[in-house]
Order: structure tokens, then sequence, then C-alpha cells
């Protein structure tokens, strides 16, 4: 089933590849100011083994396994991120594909964090020899933190009615927990290409409460299960803080394999009843006529011996 | 000649003469050796160049990726078209009341079980390991064309094989008293097919009902046998094979092939076996008139063919119509469709062409013609895919047959004559006791 989804999903983006194909060609041009862009802090071996993480699930259905050139034809191309058409963009420039998307290539802007979209250009430039890291600014960092304490946590409060999620962000300030004032939450679903946002980035209020309605028609497994995940999307200040569960809250949705119904296309075993009647009734009358002219042979025989 | 009344020794000489004439190239002769000798020639090109492709498999062929089915195939339709034409004489002919068609009822059902044996084994050739027609049974779905087909060719073979045996009854009885000094395994042969006949009119009104019955029972089945080989085509949306009157196309192609085959049959008959008076300038006056009308019926189903879709030009008929019409396959298109169709359908329509000779010669043409018409139909639909052909060797751009391909084609050609040599060799190619009959001497006669 997972298998059929992913495939279903690189179909789909092969489809809308080609729609936007005219329109997206190679040039796609990357603001100056965006282009120059660098990480706010050093890339790390640990960013690099988080940006590895999220590049296996989040990029490597279209763009393949780095430096094996197996990724997806799609037109225009996704490319190898070990190839030339990565190595000469800037950090900026990636990080801005990556943020904003176009045509196939996905918005990351709302599923990923800051950090995390900089974890994969760092995993990426682990392939790139001839790069040599660029300064590390901090401009880009504070610009949309406002809330200045630490070790942030969220407290969760599900209402099973209405589906609506109630988060409440408190962060440390001063040795005590606080309410997180302007702090960007985002609410996911996890499906099985990547994260599909509820709704829009909600910023907290100053009960550091962010609420969000999730869906009742979405499909999940046979049970309605799906997994939710709520998190902060500057990460780069805050960390990684995120909530995970399994609720309840979609339709069921059970797979149904055409194959297991009769149908021209099924196995012998699913023959149309219509199609095995036809077959077999033909056969039948076919070689019932040949045994009638046998056993008049049969007659025939046994007359010219009396 | 029926109607006056013979005495009892006129009756007999006249038998007696009808019997001589009839089995008197069945004895052995010097020509029936060189002939035999060229076709084991054939043969053993055949088994060489089989030994080859068993030994490194179908890569020896000229087939690839995209033209998967090639020569074989073509061969097989080709045969199962030919193997049609018992079942037009026989049965719509034979039923409809025509009388002339007695003297070549036998060669033409003597033809439709040579062919349809061989068509089913063609298709053993195309299977790189043979063992896996198996699959077809161990694997095989009802959905499947394939299936259909394997079940319809058997059936046809069968029912052609009893249309072969049973008029052959009463002859048996009558060869196997005359011709004692046979060799012992043709009298063992003939000892078995009379059945214990000795024609009490009990047996005559069993022999009768059960040929009618089969006569009956073959006309639906030949029209699926090539039915259902053109749906192996038909049931795919390729462009030059997407087409709803590829049924009927096949079916009246087929009736042109088999006609042109045994006209050549006749004439070979004729020569050879030295039957002049029973195979007579009448009887091939008669096949002309069919030629024409079967052509004719063929050139409808070409209008239909590629008039409609060449009206609309769609995108990949477009490619597919220009090639065949004006094309690289344009010189070959034309000479099926002007050999095989057109001139069958004009020439006979005078007296002069429906002499032996001429009729043999355009039969002959038309023979070739409908052979390569067969390989056009398979090939070059296969050639221009919905999907570019694209990053693969520039070998599967086209496809060649190879040599021990075009041995074993031929091959499967020499086995058909060899099985129709045989058969006419065992057996008398004229019904001794249909014509006996016909020429108005009684049963008691035949059958003392």
């Amino acid at each position: 089933m997972k298998f059929n989804i992913l495939n279903k999903s690189i179909l789909t983006g092969f489809v809308l590849s080609l729609a936007f194909s005219l329109s997206a060609q190679d040039d796609w041009t990357v603001p100056a100011n965006e282009s120059s862009k660098v990480c706010p802090t050093p890339f790390s071996s640990t960013m690099k083994m988080d940006g590895k993480d999220i590049y296996n699930k989040s990029c490597k259905s279209c763009h393949g396994d780095i430096g094996k050139n197996n990724f997806v034809p799609l037109v225009p191309e996704p490319g190898d991120p070990a190839g030339e058409k990565f190595s000469k963009s800037s950090d900026g420039v990636l990080f801005y594909k990556i943020t904003n998307g176009k045509a196939a290539m996905p918005k990351f802007k709302d599923q990923l964090g800051e950090s995390e979209r900089w974890a994969v250009i760092s995993y990426i430039r682990s392939f790139h020899k001839d790069y040599t890291p660029a300064e590390g600014g901090s401009e880009t960092a504070t610009e949309v933190a406002t809330f200045t304490g630490k070790d942030l946590k969220l407290f969760v409060n599900k209402d099973q009615v209405n589906l609506e999620i109630t988060t409440e962000v408190q962060g440390n300030v001063d040795g005590e927990m606080v309410p997180a004032n302007g702090v960007r939450v985002g609410f996911f679903i996890k499906r099985n290409f990547g994260l599909l946002p509820v709704c829009e980035t909600i910023t907290t209020d100053n009960k550091g409460i962010a609420k969000a309605i999730f869906p009742n028609d979405l499909p999940g497994d046979s049970l309605g299960n799906y997994d939710i995940i709520i998190k902060l999307i500057d990460d780069d200040v805050y960390g990684k803080v995120e909530y995970k569960e399994t609720l309840a809250w979609g339709k069921s949705f059970v797979y149904d394999n055409p194959l297991n119904h009769r149908a021209m296309w099924g196995n012998r075993g699913n023959a149309p009843i219509w199609l095995l009647l036809s077959y077999f009734g033909m056969l039948l009358a076919a070689f019932a006529v040949i045994g009638y002219v046998m056993l008049q042979i049969k007659k025939l025989k046994s007359l010219g011996k009396k | 000649m029926s109607s006056e009344k013979l005495t009892k020794e006129e009756a007999k000489s006249r038998f007696e003469k009808i019997v001589s004439d009839i089995t008197r190239p069945m004895s052995h002769h010097y020509g029936l050796n060189v002939w035999i000798f060229t076709l084991l020639m054939i043969l053993s090109l055949f088994g060489y160049a089989y030994f080859i492709q068993i030994r490194d498999g179908l890569g020896v062929t000229g087939m690839h990726d995209y033209a998967a089915w090639g020569m074989y195939i073509a061969n097989f339709v080709f045969f199962v078209a030919s193997a049609l034409i018992g079942m037009l004489i026989s049965a719509v002919l034979g039923l409809s009341g025509q009388k002339w068609i007695i003297p070549i009822t036998r060669i033409a059902e003597m033809i439709a079980v040579a062919f349809a044996m061989i068509a089913g084994l063609v298709i053993v050739f195309d299977m790189g390991r043979p063992d896996r027609v198996l699959n077809i049974f161990i694997h095989g779905r009802v959905q499947s064309p394939i299936v259909w087909d394997l079940t319809v060719v058997t059936t046809y073979t069968l029912i052609s094989t009893l249309l072969l045996v049973l008029p052959l009854i009463p002859d048996m009885v009558i060869i196997k008293k005359r011709l004692t000094n046979a060799p012992k395994w043709q009298i063992m042969i003939w000892n078995m097919l009379s059945l214990g006949w000795i024609g009490t009119p009990e047996q005559y009104k069993i022999l009768h009902r059960s040929i009618r019955v089969l006569l009956i029972l073959i006309i639906p089945v030949a029209l699926m046998i090539h039915t259902v080989t053109s749906w192996l085509f038909a049931m795919t949306p390729r462009v030059g094979w997407d087409s709803t009157v590829f049924g009927p196309y096949f079916v009246s192609g087929a009736f042109v092939t088999g006609v042109a085959g045994v006209i050549v049959a006749m004439y070979f008959f004729q020569k050879n076996y030295k039957l002049k008076d029973y195979i007579t300038d009448y009887h091939f006056s008669k096949m002309g008139q069919l030629f024409v009308l079967v052509a004719m019926v063929y050139m409808y189903f070409n209008f239909n063919e590629f008039l409609v879709p060449a009206y609309k030009m769609k995108t990949g008929d477009d490619h597919h119509i220009m090639t065949l019409f004006v094309g690289s396959w344009a010189g070959v298109f034309w000479f099926a469709q002007i050999f095989g169709n057109i001139l069958p359908m004009f020439l006979p329509i005078f007296k002069f062409f429906r002499k032996p000779m001429p009729l043999m010669i355009i039969a002959v043409l038309a023979i070739a013609g409908a052979w390569i018409k067969r390989y056009i139909i398979v090939i070059p639909g296969q050639l221009h895919p919905h999907l570019p052909i694209q990053n693969v060797p520039d070998s599967f751009h086209v496809y060649v047959p190879t040599g021990p391909e075009v041995a074993i084609t031929l091959g499967t050609i020499g086995m058909a004559i060899t099985i129709i040599t045989i058969l006419a060799k065992i057996f008398p190619v004229i019904p001794i006791w249909e014509v006996a009959e016909e020429k108005g001497i009684d049963k008691e006669t035949i059958n003392e």
C-alpha cells in the first residue's frame, strides 16, 4: 500500500512537472538578497547527520541517492545534488529553492524549519569537494523570533468533538516558565510523502496559545488513525521542539486492490463470470458435437460387424 | 450425365476406371523422390536452424524489445488464414448445394489440416523455450486472447481432421480391396480407417449425418479461429492494430489466401496426378469466379481498414499510414495490395485468366502477396509505439529477420507441404465414392 501511494505521488509529480515544464525551465532566478543568504551557524557534523535524515525522508524520492545520478527523470529534471547544478549554486540559492519550491519541487517553507533546511544543505555540501563554507551570519535568524525564552515546551489540549487542538507554548525566562508569545507553531498531519500542513503557520498569542482545527475527512489507516505533528517552526532559534501523536480523527481507509475483483485484468481465479460462461459454454458445445460424431463413428463400426 | 440409367456392366467398368485413374498416382514414381528429397533438404535446414535457436535462445532472431513479434507471428497468421479454406469449400459451398466442389473438397481439407496443425507449431517455435508452451495450461487466464486462440486452433484442427477422415471411410474400403500390392503399413492404415464399412443404407445415413453436423459446426469455429487470431492484435491500443474491423478483415483476407492455395494445389494435382477428367477447366473457372468474389469482399474491408483512419489522420495513425502508403514500407505494401487483392479481383473476371495456367500464376502471386500482407500487419505497428523509442541501440529502430529465422519459417512451410504430400500419397486426393455417385454409379457397385 505504501509503495502504491509512493508510486502515485511520483506519478503526480511527473504529471505536474509535465504541466509546468513550459514555464519552469532552467530559468529559476533567485532574488539577489536571497542568494547571498548564509547559514547563521557553521555547518557541523550533527547538522549533516540531521540533514541526511531529512534528505532521505523528503528529498530522496525525487533526487535519488546523492552521487548516484538515479533521480527520477522528470522534466525539468530534479538533478543529482552532487552535480554541478547544485555545487555551483550559492547556499542562499539552495535555501531559497528549498524554501519556496517551484513546479514539481515542493515548497518546504512550512514543513521544514529553517535549521532543518540548512541541515539539508549542509548534507548536500558534504558531497561538493570544492565547497568552502561562507562566513556565518545571524541576521536571518532573528527576523521573526521575538520570544527570547529558552527550553520551550508544548502543552497540547485536544477537543475530541470539534477536532480542535490548542497548543500552549511555554518557555524559560530567567528560571521561570512563562507563556511564549509570538512563537510560530506549525500543525501537520503525516502523509506518506511528507508533512501536510493543516493550516497556515500560527503565531502564539500573549497567553502562548496557538489553535488549529484538524480535518475529519482525511483518509487515515484502516482504523481512521493519522499521525499529527505540532512543532515550532523557528527551530534554529528554539531548537527542535515538537509533539507527535496518533489520533483516530481521520476516515477509515481500506485499500481495495482492484486485482481482488473479477475483471478482465484479474488473475485467472478472478475471471469475469460472463467470460467463463461464454468460453466454457462454447467449448462444451463444440466438444459435445464432436463427442456426438465420435459416438456415430462407433455406431458405424458396430453396424459393419453384423 | 447422372440421369442416364447405366447397365450393371457399364457401371462397373466406369467405376473401375475412376478408381484406377484416381489411385494411379498413389503408387511410387520418380518425380516423387525428387520432391521428397527437396522437402527433406528444407526440413534439415530447419532442423539445424532450430537447433541453433534452442541452443542460443531467441537472440539469434531479429526480434528485440520493440519488435517482439516478427516473422514467426506473421507466418502464423498466414497459416491460420490458409487453414480456413476447408470451411469455405466444404461447409459454405457444400451446404449450399454446390455440386462442382465435390472433386476438390478433399484437397481443401488436406490443406486445412496441414496448415492448422503447423500453425500451432509455429507458435511453439516463436517461444524461446518450447517447454514454456505448458505454461499456457498451467498459468493461462481465460481473459487472455492467447488462451482463446490456443483453444480454437486445437478445436479447428480436430474438426478438420474429422472432416478429412469421415468422407475417406468408403474410399478406404474401395482402395483396400484393389491396391493389394501396397506396403503393409499403408494397408493397415486403410483397414483401420475403413471402420467396418459395408455400405448399408443405415451406415450411409450415419455417415451423411455426421459429416453434415461437423460441416455446420466448423463454420462458427473457423470464423472464430481467425477472428481470435486478429484479436491477438486488435485487443491492444497499438497503432495499426487498434481496429474494430480486424476480425472480418482477417477472415476475408483468409478466404483470398485459401482460394489461392486450393487453386495452386488443384493445378499441381491435375498436372502431376493426371486428373484432367476430374479436375477440369470448369473447376478452375468456378474457382476463378470464387476468387473474384472473395477478393471483392477483402477489398471492401481493406477500404474500411485504411480509408477510415486515413480520413481522420489521428496522431500515430498518420505516421503509420504514411509509411505504408508512400514511406519506407510502400514497396512491399503495394506489392501485397496489388498482387494479393487487386489482381485477383479483376483478372479472373475475364475468361482467359480463369484457365488453369493463368489462374495458377495469379494464385501464386496472391499467396506471396498474402504472406507479405501478414508481415506488414505484424511488424510496422510495433516500430511506431505511442512512446518514442529512445536510449536503445540503433538496431532497435528496425526489424530485420535473421538467417535462422528465415530458415525456420521456410521449414514450417516445408512441413505443411510435407504433410499434404504424405496425405496425398496414402489417401486418394479425390473422393472416389462421391465422384462416382455424382456420375450416376449406384451404391451397390461402389461398395462391391
